[in-house]
């Protein structure tokens, strides 16, 4: 149809063609028009002359080979003529991208490489749409990816996205401790801190985007006052639960390493995702306890770290593994 | 572009099958930045090579509502939000062009300490686009990292106080800014014509819901399109090379009395000057409030370009009539007309200051469209719609609400003669 319509625009005799080329060596010849709305080939048709015999046939690059050359064709053919509503633009750019992933994905490369932006835009739209929504497993279906992450690495994040409710009770009834142990501490000293919180100085500030903060002595009030509560948090009652707190000590503070941790890439990435076990403002959970509502709370910990008990000592382990592994990755990171 | 390729051909002899990675990391990286950020993230879990990709993300948008854990706690909600934002900046690893946080809905506990934070990594990573769309609850005072994002383009910032002691000096400003867009915005001082003197580019410029008690004056000859809305005692505008220009004075409360509620603005002086003016729009209270003279423009001098005017104007005020008279003989190409009726003062004696208008050139020679809000039928409303109907040859609709108008009033607007043979009268 669009063919029709455009010798009706432009009797055949008077078109212009222009000869191109792919990586493979096939050379086809395309009407001018239609190839000029690909801005890399129009630049060479203006500024090197090529493409006007089949001698001088422009090369395309190698990501465009010659079944995405025909998809990308058949959107300059169809966007090329003027006069067409918006509507009608959309509905076929939607029926454009309903191809099988693996062209989508050659299309989306080749498209790139002539610099044919509003392809690049329709078709990475909907190479998004196909991953939104899916499992990573499904993910790595669709694409073939490699399944190459320790069973350690996957777990770490999907542990957060799964929200174990167990952890996030225990960390919950954690953040209530650590409150109450504060609350009696230094009650002022924190209300300071936290007036002053908005007003640090740019140096300081500095220090603790640069990983510094926690080593500047006074300086850096917030990471500061994160290493005090995270030791406060590193004495609960029961000695089978310190890993986990130790790993929450790196990792909230994640350019921190006054602490002595190795920087632990993959764990932060873990952690970006995880939103109850290291309760940012733990003390908003403050409800005024008093001691026999301490004692309670005291037991429900001991109670609950008994009833994980069975799970600790593995958990421990993937602790330990997780320390080497990062050690090789931060290293990684850190080039 | 060679050693690009070599690394892929290797990795598709061992895996046939890969078929997303091996595309280039700015076709990764718009994918991911199409993608609800969480989703993003989440990429890490699939292979080892899509371990970091998301790290350097460059377009980045941080919505609340992607967080909303549906169990009602507000709170842990907000709190996930925003420890997921730190994180994800700290984490973050190269340029970031574009940066929007939606956060309408939910209170921050500090606002502008986490922006603070936030702007600071932004301007220290060659940031284009800032839109925060922040709760107009808790209002924060503009941070001064933001001043020093100099490669900025587009902004939209919403419930910020901006004062002129955080300016940086002149030389130092937003040299590509483009489009400045501030809303529920306090102004102290002349600090918006700072800024926007600090813009040399600036092309489009609107300011929603300001508040400023001070002296405003802006002065540019790049800006194209300009809004300004909201309460405001003093303006003084010059930016001569507008195409749109509006215009909306908001009175502190709907009940204090206009007569004494002033606004100094140099109306007539702003609208001689616009040469390339496309649109304007003067709503709200300003044509009451603004104490200006009868606009006087020399009649050599046309807005050839203006097509669209839009007015709320008491059509029987002799001031307001007289500037919106004036308008239309300068504008001999306009198409569109929208009035937005206030009939005040309604004890005054009607003038006939539409039926006494020297008639021999055309007023509205391409006219199409007139749309009238709260016709209430007045003299002076009617005068005008006569003029109208009588006066332009290629009308084609009048568009007229009311507030329910009495049996008269149509007769009137019936017999009323029609130079168009189109013209059609619409009553909403």
């Amino acid at each position: 149809m669009s063919e029709s319509e455009l010798s009706v625009i432009k009797p055949e005799a008077l078109k212009t063609y222009i000869w191109l080329q792919c990586f493979d060596g096939s050379i086809q010849q395309v009407e001018e028009e239609v190839a000029m709305f690909c801005p890399m080939i129009c630049r060479e048709i203006v500024k090197n002359g090529t493409g006007s015999a089949k001698n001088h046939a422009i090369a395309l690059p190698e990501r465009v080979n010659p079944a995405s050359l025909s998809l990308i064709l058949d959107y300059c053919r169809f966007h090329q003529v003027p006069g067409r509503s918006n509507k009608e633009r959309k509905s076929f750019d939607e029926k454009f991208v309903r191809i099988d992933t693996e062209k989508l994905c050659e299309l989306t490369s080749a498209a790139d490489s002539l610099q044919l932006k509003p392809l690049v835009d329709l078709t990475s739209r909907a190479l998004a749409r196909i991953i939104e929504g899916k499992t990573p497993e499904e993910i790595r279906d669709i694409f073939h990816l490699p399944d190459d992450l320790t069973e350690e690495e996957k777990l770490e994040p999907l542990k957060n996205i799964n929200d174990d409710p167990r952890i996030r009770l225990l960390n919950r009834l954690y953040a209530k401790k650590r409150k109450e142990l504060q609350e009696r501490q230094k009650l002022k000293d924190i209300q300071v801190q936290q007036e002053h919180k908005d007003e640090r100085s740019l140096d300081e500030l500095l220090c603790f985007i640069n990983g510094d903060g926690g080593s500047g002595g006074g300086k850096g009030g917030k990471s500061k006052k994160k290493n005090k509560r995270r030791k406060d948090a590193k004495n609960p009652p029961k000695a089978d639960l310190e890993p986990v707190n130790k790993g929450e000590a790196a990792c909230a503070v994640p350019c921190n390493v006054g602490i002595g941790n190795i920087p632990r890439a993959p764990c932060q990435t873990s952690d970006v995702q995880d939103d109850n076990e290291y309760p940012f403002e733990d003390g908003d959970l403050d409800d005024g306890l008093d001691p026999a509502m301490q004692e309670e709370l005291d037991r429900e910990v001991e109670d609950f770290a008994r009833r994980l008990n069975s799970v600790w000592p593995e958990r421990m382990h993937l602790g330990q593994e997780r320390r080497i592994e990062s050690q090789l990755i931060g290293g990684f990171n850190h080039r | 572009m060679d050693h690009e390729f070599s690394p892929a051909k290797i990795c598709k002899s061992v895996a046939d099958e890969d078929i997303i990675t091996n595309l280039p990391e700015a076709l990764k990286d718009k994918i991911l930045c199409c993608l609800p950020i969480k989703e993003a993230v989440q990429t890490c879990l699939l292979s080892r090579s899509w371990r970091y990709t998301w790290a350097s993300m460059t377009e980045l948008l941080f919505r609340r509502s992607d967080f909303a854990s549906g169990n009602g706690n507000e709170k842990d909600d907000a709190c996930r939000f925003l420890k997921f934002t730190d994180m994800f900046l700290s984490l973050h690893n190269g340029p970031i062009l574009k940066f929007g946080l939606n956060t309408l809905g939910i209170e921050m506990l500090s606002t502008g300490g986490h922006i603070y934070r936030w702007m600071l990594m932004l301007s220290r990573n060659g940031i284009k686009e800032i839109h925060l769309r922040t709760s107009t609850l808790d209002r924060y005072k503009i941070p001064s990292c933001f001043f020093f994002c100099d490669r900025l383009e587009h902004v939209y910032l919403r419930a910020c106080i901006l004062t002129s002691s955080q300016l940086p000096p002149l030389s130092k400003g937003f040299k590509q800014l483009s489009t400045l867009h501030l809303e529920h915005i306090s102004v102290q001082g002349n600090s918006l014509g700072d800024l926007v003197a600090s813009c040399p580019n600036l092309e489009k410029l609107h300011l929603s819901k300001l508040i400023s008690m001070h002296h405003i004056y802006i002065h540019s000859t790049k800006l194209k399109i300009l809004t300004i809305e909201g309460q405001f005692q003093h303006l003084n505008l010059h930016t001569p090379y507008l195409t749109s220009a509006t215009i909306k004075l908001k009175l502190q409360s709907e009940l204090n009395d206009a007569s004494t509620a002033r606004c100094n603005f140099n109306l007539s002086q702003f609208i001689a000057s616009l040469s390339d003016v496309e649109n304007i729009r003067l709503y709200g209270r300003i044509l009451e409030c603004v104490e200006h003279e009868f606009l006087i423009l020399k009649t050599t001098e046309l807005f050839n370009r203006l097509t669209y005017i839009g007015l709320e104007i008491n059509l029987g005020n002799l001031k307001e009539a007289n500037l919106a008279l004036c308008l239309f003989q300068h504008a001999p190409n306009l198409r569109l007309i929208n009035l937005k009726l206030i009939p005040r003062n309604l004890m005054v004696p009607p003038v006939r200051f539409w039926e006494s208008i020297d008639r021999h050139v055309c007023l509205f020679q391409n006219v199409h469209v007139v749309c009238m809000t709260n016709f209430t039928g007045s003299f002076a409303e009617l005068g005008f719609l006569k003029l109208l109907l009588e006066d332009a040859p290629v009308l084609r609709k009048v568009i007229i609400s009311d507030k329910g108008l009495d049996r008269g009033v149509f007769e009137n607007l019936l017999k009323m003669r029609r130079t168009s043979n189109e013209a059609e009268i619409v009553i909403l």
